[in-house]
């Protein structure tokens, strides 16, 4: 039996990059707003795939469609021009033309480039591959800050990430996963639809069999390239923890572990971590406007860095979870201190809760939306009311403190070097809290803010030495542990303190956006009577820094979900209230809609094929019956790859297929079509399609599992094909 | 752009509600509203009023009914200035008593005057009317306390749904207000501003004019008047009342705000270049304690100083006013952000340091306000905003140019960098123009100095250009013979040479610019002049002496603006042949004429201190603040450095938005 020759995709290619052309605009206008309607520029694309496909397969060359193409924008400008000088011959003195050519330049320039895109794919073989590698370039370009870990970038991914409810990793992978699928798809089709050729109207037969086992492959090997480039993103990734680190600053607390990391402060940015709303006014805040948000504390040595102590010694520190209740009785010698009650939602898995120091108690609340936040409690904390000259004259230390605990918080790191500088910085300083000044002084002079200090160490050396005795850049990570050693190696108690530091000025109504890019480290120092201060280091040079705005359509829209119910403000009550819209959000489906969606689209492919391949059991009426059978049994002859060819009649089909399935139904088919009267029983056309059936029973079951599996039948059903 | 106080406005008349009024001196010294304790305080006593606050805790809140928490909340409000804690306190109250509407209506006047978010604040207002209503029955009232209580609600409506451009809304509820017989001081100006915003500027001068007779707010309602005037084309009657309303406003005491009219009648005066008294007006409009309270004076300011090439000024000026805006923290990041942003992207390109004024006019672009919000026309931020990136991108091209590469990779970088410049500045600058025409009245901003605009003057013809040539001549032809202020007719004629210009007609071109070269106002017209100097250039061969002469006007005034324009300073060269070929790939042409060899600065080079490298020294003999040295180990960077060194102005950043 010889085999069918190429499938004409001619139509769907059509579809495909009239759809292309549609997705390609929308995300255009996305980061450049193009200022036409959407429905204008697809429908100028849709009419500039469909001229020049046309073009394509016409007689004429191709310098004959640049002239062309030449033509209809000279005669666009043209004409405008000439609009405008009678307009103003008329005394006309606006820009109203202008608009309109405005407008119809953009339509026009939609309807060339797409238009041109389809001239070139179908004229020329290699467009196949530059448009893919265009397509895979511009992708990669636009979403190349992830190379740096910047997680939020571009603000398109965040916005997606946000709306499905996914994190940016998994998000990331799913655009990654739909260009990749999108690029096969698009190649498959593109390497079997039939092409023209130039110097004629008629189709060039292509090699078809070749054609299809190479598209297959090729979709073989993207479909393996996707699996492996998964694989490898999620292990890169998630061996980072990137989702819930930044600064270097990661979660966990757990006795003996520091959760910060030396070597690079690259990772999530403007991830939301949650969203914290102040219930009372925090004007005498020592810090204004910035708010230090305590998680934790790391104030034990292990011979090369700064780790958790544990409850033994941090006792300040609330380390619940986030599901956990905690309360304790407020330390009457500390003073200063004013009652801050803060309520606290999470966008993003935490460890423990966080909050200003110190929090007395924290209390679970009733989730507003469960969707949306992980968790969500309140702590009421006696936060610092003090002024920051009002330490000038204090003193460190508690003196309720035992000679180990006092030992502990001041045993100096075993590098003399810490010890020297602090005292070489401090010469001549008797007030404890101006030496922890004059060395935070010293590294906000010194110091260079990085994200990546790339410091060669091994895993067992000091990682701090090489930023303070070396290169001095370094992030929140390096400064806090500096100013900790050098601090206790003059005697001062000192410990590094780990959240969240967050700036007021970008909060609204009370409401903070934290970032990841907020998670922060620093060194504290205890004062009598006051408690652990922060002693932050405030570099004068930034080589490179991860600051993003915050996002202030997200806070807005966190807001909403705080504000009061349905119960005490009625949507009904400012329903007919022009400007009451919520701002205009792109729809974006759900997971289960998608999945749904899915779904739903492979069933009605099943019920099409089950019903394009048994549709002619049902039918009562013989001639009917007939054609229905006939459509079944090529359509499982063309999932076989086997079709009619260009101009070849349903009787040489019939008889170039071997083993002849077609031949008896053929037969009624052409009599029934010519033969005057004849109209042939229904037990004649079931008998004829039956044996048709049978034969096709013959083929190996691997042929006839294919079969069943190809969606080509189905393709040329919805495109109009001829059997 | 002009500012209109209805914020103030509304705070003003939650302070004049009877009913639900802040605690006046008597009821402050009560024994704390909270508890029903008999025992009076002294009012005098200092010591009494802790007694006060300790009950005012919101440890206590849970044993207090909501009237109560209603009554300390706007205490809170209007006496502390403890917005969280009254916020809280009105939740909780509106917790116990969601039925009540007083609590309703304060919550509506919380969000719409300290937080600007409208959507919630007449979800409030709308469910406080409800409640009203329900409690009352409909209007109309026979009960002054009723009748009072429910104008306010109907005031708030107003100011809520002008807020949410709901212009029609506004007016309705103002009509509905009418309607039923009330009266107070703030309808005139109110209504005059809405019916402004609906473009019945006639009716609302009327409006305007019959509230000042009858004594109604004067000071703001004057200030309306001013805007009007200045509006129907009559700026002399504008200024003069805008006097008065500044002296009605002085007169008010702490409550005044005569920042607001100093501010417009600053406005006035620049839209008729009497730029001494335009200044005058936004220094001391900027100066008051209600200055900051929005930016346009300091953005009025800004820009007139960047007209006159002041940066240090400007930059000053912006300083000062973020110093200013800190201290209301829950105002920061409002609409100021990105209008700031702007402003000092402007600056920023004006002295070269152009990636700094890129990534500060993208913040601008991103900066959407709160709640979707912004106190500006949002077409004029994004126009202001577009144009100033393009216009930034194709400077940075022009940067570009003279940047040399030392390796293949930096060279293909550069390439690189100047294509997709080139494509986002073209497409950026025709974005532009699509909204100048469409969305902001067939490009409004071409009548000079309108005060909407966001942008200085002299640049905005390199947008023009891309309009038709014929409407474009036509219009120019139209707005110079309606303007009958003479240097608006510079502004026009630069235009139309640029234009020109673009069509290749330099020989007409050519006198315009030399005639705005010469005819420009010297201190005021700076920019422009510069403008105009530098499209001069573009005419001459570098060679000429008048490409000398005027390449050295604009590289001793404004340096920076040589190299955005991509024009290169004549120069005397002293180096090797390398170093030579080199120092003419950057910004520079060698002079070999040699006549007035004094006139043109010398660039010597020499061995490095260091020894290992190349040092290129910059003197000029008649400007010796312009010598400059550099080196480095590589001679590629060493005229680089150089090109840095004498064509990007060094500024104090002040403090970051």
């Amino acid at each position: 039996m010889s085999r069918g020759q190429a499938i004409p995709l001619y139509k769907t290619v059509i579809a495909f990059r009239i759809l292309w052309a549609t997705l390609a605009l929308v995300a255009i206008d996305s980061l450049i707003p193009l200022g036409t309607s959407h429905l204008f520029l697809v429908g100028a694309a849709a009419a500039g795939v469909l001229t020049f496909s046309h073009l394509a397969h016409s007689r004429i060359t191709n310098v004959g469609i640049t002239t062309l193409t030449i033509a209809i924008v000279a005669t666009h400008n043209l004409s405008f021009w000439l609009a405008q000088r009678i307009a103003v011959a008329l005394g006309a003195t606006g820009f109203r033309i202008d608009i309109i050519k405005l407008h119809s330049g953009t339509c026009l320039l939609s309807f060339c480039i797409f238009g041109t895109a389809a001239a070139i794919f179908w004229r020329a073989r290699w467009a196949i591959l530059a448009e893919v590698a265009t397509f895979f370039a511009l992708a990669v370009s636009l979403f190349s800050s992830h190379r740096d870990f910047h997680l939020d970038k571009p603000k398109i991914l965040n916005s997606l990430a946000w709306q499905l409810r996914v994190d940016h990793v998994t998000m990331l992978i799913l655009i990654g996963t739909t260009l990749l699928v999108t690029g096969a798809v698009y190649l498959y089709c593109a390497s079997i639809a039939i092409r023209p050729r130039t110097d004629r109207v008629t189709y060039q037969r292509a090699p078809a069999r070749r054609q299809a086992f190479v598209a297959t492959l090729m979709c073989g090997v993207v479909a393996s390239l996707i699996y492996l480039i998964q694989q490898m993103v999620y292990a890169h990734f998630n061996a980072m923890v990137l989702a819930r680190a930044a600064n270097g600053v990661g979660m966990g607390s757990s006795e003996g572990v520091s959760p910060l990391s030396f070597q690079s402060a690259l990772g999530s940015t403007n991830q939301p971590a949650g969203l914290v709303r102040l219930e009372g006014d925090y004007a005498n805040n020592p810090f204004s406007p910035m708010m230090y948000m305590r998680e934790s504390a790391l104030s034990s040595f292990n011979g090369k860095e700064m780790v958790f102590a544990g409850r033994a010694y941090d006792s300040d520190l609330p380390l619940v979870t986030t599901r956990d209740s905690f309360s304790r009785v407020e330390d009457a010698e500390l003073g200063q201190r004013t009652p801050l009650v803060q309520s606290v939602y999470l966008l993003a898995d935490h460890d423990h809760v966080f909050a200003v120091d110190y929090p007395l108690s924290i209390v679970q609340l009733k989730n507003p939306s469960p969707k949306r936040f992980k968790a969500t409690y309140r702590a009421y904390s006696v936060a610092p009311a003090y002024t920051l000259s009002a330490l000038d004259t204090a003193q460190v230390g508690d003196p309720r403190w035992s000679d180990d605990i006092r030992g502990h918080y001041t045993a100096p790191h075993p590098d003399p070097r810490y010890t020297e500088l602090a005292k070489k910085l401090t010469e001549g300083v008797t007030n404890p809290i101006e030496k922890v000044r004059a060395l935070t002084n010293h590294l906000s002079r010194t110091a260079i803010y990085t994200l990546t200090p790339n410091h060669n160490t091994k895993p067992q050396d000091d990682p701090v030495s090489p930023f303070l005795f070396g290169d001095h850049r370094g992030y929140c990570v390096h400064f806090a542990h500096a100013i900790v050693y050098m601090a206790r190696g003059i005697g001062i108690p000192a410990r590094i303190g780990t959240g969240y530091l967050t700036d007021l000025s970008q909060a609204k109504d009370g409401h903070i956006l934290l970032r990841m890019s907020d998670r922060h480290a620093w060194a504290e120092v205890f004062i009598s009577g006051i408690g652990w201060v922060p002693f932050d280091v405030q570099p004068d040079q930034v080589e490179s820094h991860a600051e993003t705005q915050v996002d202030s359509k997200l806070l807005e829209e966190l807001m909403g979900v705080l504000e009061p119910g349905e119960e005490i403000l009625p949507k009904e009550s400012a329903k007919s209230e022009p400007g009451m819209e919520e701002p205009e959000q792109v729809w974006i489906p759900t997971r289960t809609t998608l999945l749904t969606a899915v779904l739903s689209l492979f069933l009605c492919a099943i019920l099409a094929k089950l019903i394009l391949r048994h549709g002619w059991r049902v039918v009562p009426t013989a001639p009917l019956r007939l054609r229905l059978g006939y459509i079944s049994l090529a359509s499982y002859l063309h999932d076989l790859g086997w079709s009619r060819e260009y101009g070849e009649t349903r009787s040489e089909f019939a008889t170039r297929c071997q083993p002849a399935v077609l031949s008896e139904v053929t037969d009624l088919l052409l009599r029934r079509a010519y033969a005057k009267d004849h109209t042939p029983s229904r037990q004649a056309v079931d008998n004829a399609i039956r044996r048709g059936i049978a034969s096709l029973q013959t083929l190996p079951r691997r042929a006839r599992t294919k079969a069943a599996m190809n969606p080509a039948s189905l393709l040329k059903l919805f495109t109009g094909g001829n059997w | 752009m002009r500012a209109h106080t209805t914020f103030a406005w509304c705070i003003g008349v939650a302070i004049a509600l009877g009913a639900i009024s802040t605690p006046t001196l008597a009821q402050q010294s009560s024994p704390t509203p909270g508890t029903n304790s008999e025992a009076l305080l002294d009012p005098f006593d200092p010591f009494e009023i802790p007694d006060l606050w300790d009950s005012m805790s919101s440890e206590k809140d849970d044993s207090k009914s909501a009237d109560e928490l209603l009554q300390e909340a706007l205490y809170l409000l209007e006496t502390e200035e403890r917005l969280l804690d009254a916020r809280t306190k009105l939740l909780k109250a509106l917790k116990k008593g969601p039925q009540m509407w007083k609590i309703h209506y304060v919550l509506s006047g919380y969000y719409f005057s300290h937080v600007g978010h409208f959507r919630l604040s007449m979800k409030y207002i709308k469910r406080a009317e409800e409640l009203f209503t329900a409690k009352h029955g409909p209007p109309p009232y026979r009960d002054e306390t009723t009748q009072f209580e429910h104008s306010n609600i109907l005031y708030y409506i107003s100011q809520i749904r002008l807020s949410l451009d709901n212009y029609q809304g506004a007016l309705d509820a103002l009509d509905e207000y009418s309607r039923l017989g009330y009266s107070a001081a703030w309808y005139p100006g109110s209504r005059a501003w809405i019916l402004m915003k609906l473009g019945r500027i006639q009716e609302a001068i009327k409006v305007a004019r019959s509230g000042i007779l009858i004594g109604a707010d004067v000071g703001r309602t004057l200030n309306m008047l001013g805007i009007l005037l200045s509006m129907n084309g009559e700026p002399q009657e504008a200024l003069e009342v805008f006097r008065k309303a500044i002296a009605a406003e002085f007169s008010d005491g702490a409550r005044g705000q005569p920042a607001t009219p100093l501010n417009n009648s600053g406005e006035v005066y620049k839209e008729l270049f009497e730029d001494d008294k335009a200044e005058s007006s936004f220094l001391r409009a900027t100066s008051l304690p209600d200055g900051c309270e929005h930016v346009l004076p300091a953005l009025n300011l800004t820009l007139l100083y960047i007209d006159q090439q002041k940066t240090d000024a400007a930059i000053a000026t912006l300083d000062a006013f973020q110093k200013c805006v800190a201290q209301f923290p829950l105002r920061n990041n409002e609409e100021h952000a990105a209008l700031v942003q702007l402003a000092r992207g402007r600056i920023d390109l004006h002295t070269g340091n152009i990636d700094r004024a890129i990534a500060r006019f993208r913040a601008a672009m991103d900066g959407t306000q709160w709640f979707g919000k912004i106190g500006t026309n949002q077409n004029d931020l994004m126009v202001a905003t577009t144009i100033s990136l393009g216009q930034a991108l194709v400077r940075q091209n022009n940067a570009l140019r003279f940047q040399i590469p030392r390796t293949w990779s930096e060279w293909l970088d550069i390439k690189r960098q100047r294509i997709s410049n080139a494509v986002e500045s073209w497409w950026l600058l025709r974005r532009a123009r699509q909204i100048l025409t469409e969305e902001l009245n067939d490009v409004e901003d071409l009548s000079i100095r309108n005060t909407d605009s966001l942008l200085e003057y002299p640049t905005l013809g390199e947008v023009l250009q891309g309009l038709s040539r014929a409407a474009l001549g036509a219009r120019l032809e139209e707005e110079s013979r309606k303007d009958s202020r003479a240097p608006a007719k510079l502004f026009y004629q630069a235009y139309a040479a640029e234009s020109q210009l673009s069509l290749w007609r330099s020989g007409a071109a050519t006198a315009s610019l030399d005639s705005i070269i010469e005819r420009s106002r010297p201190r005021y017209d700076d920019l422009l002049k510069t403008h105009a100097t530098l499209l001069r250039l573009g005419t001459l061969d570098t060679t000429s002496a008048r490409y000398r002469e005027l390449a050295y006007r604009v590289f001793y005034t404004a340096p920076a603006e040589l190299r955005n324009y991509g024009y290169r300073l004549p120069v005397r060269i002293q180096a090797s042949s390398q170093l030579r070929n080199l120092i003419l790939s950057g910004p520079f042409v060698e002079d070999r004429s040699t006549r007035d060899q004094d006139e043109v600065c010398l660039l010597t080079s020499q061995q490095a201190i260091s020894g290992s490298g190349v040092s290129l020294r910059f003197s000029c003999p008649h400007n010796s603040s312009k010598n400059r040295g550099v080196e480095d180990s590589d001679p590629h960077e060493v005229v680089n450095k150089l090109t840095e060194a004498l064509f990007r102005e060094e500024i104090k950043n002040g403090s970051n938005v």
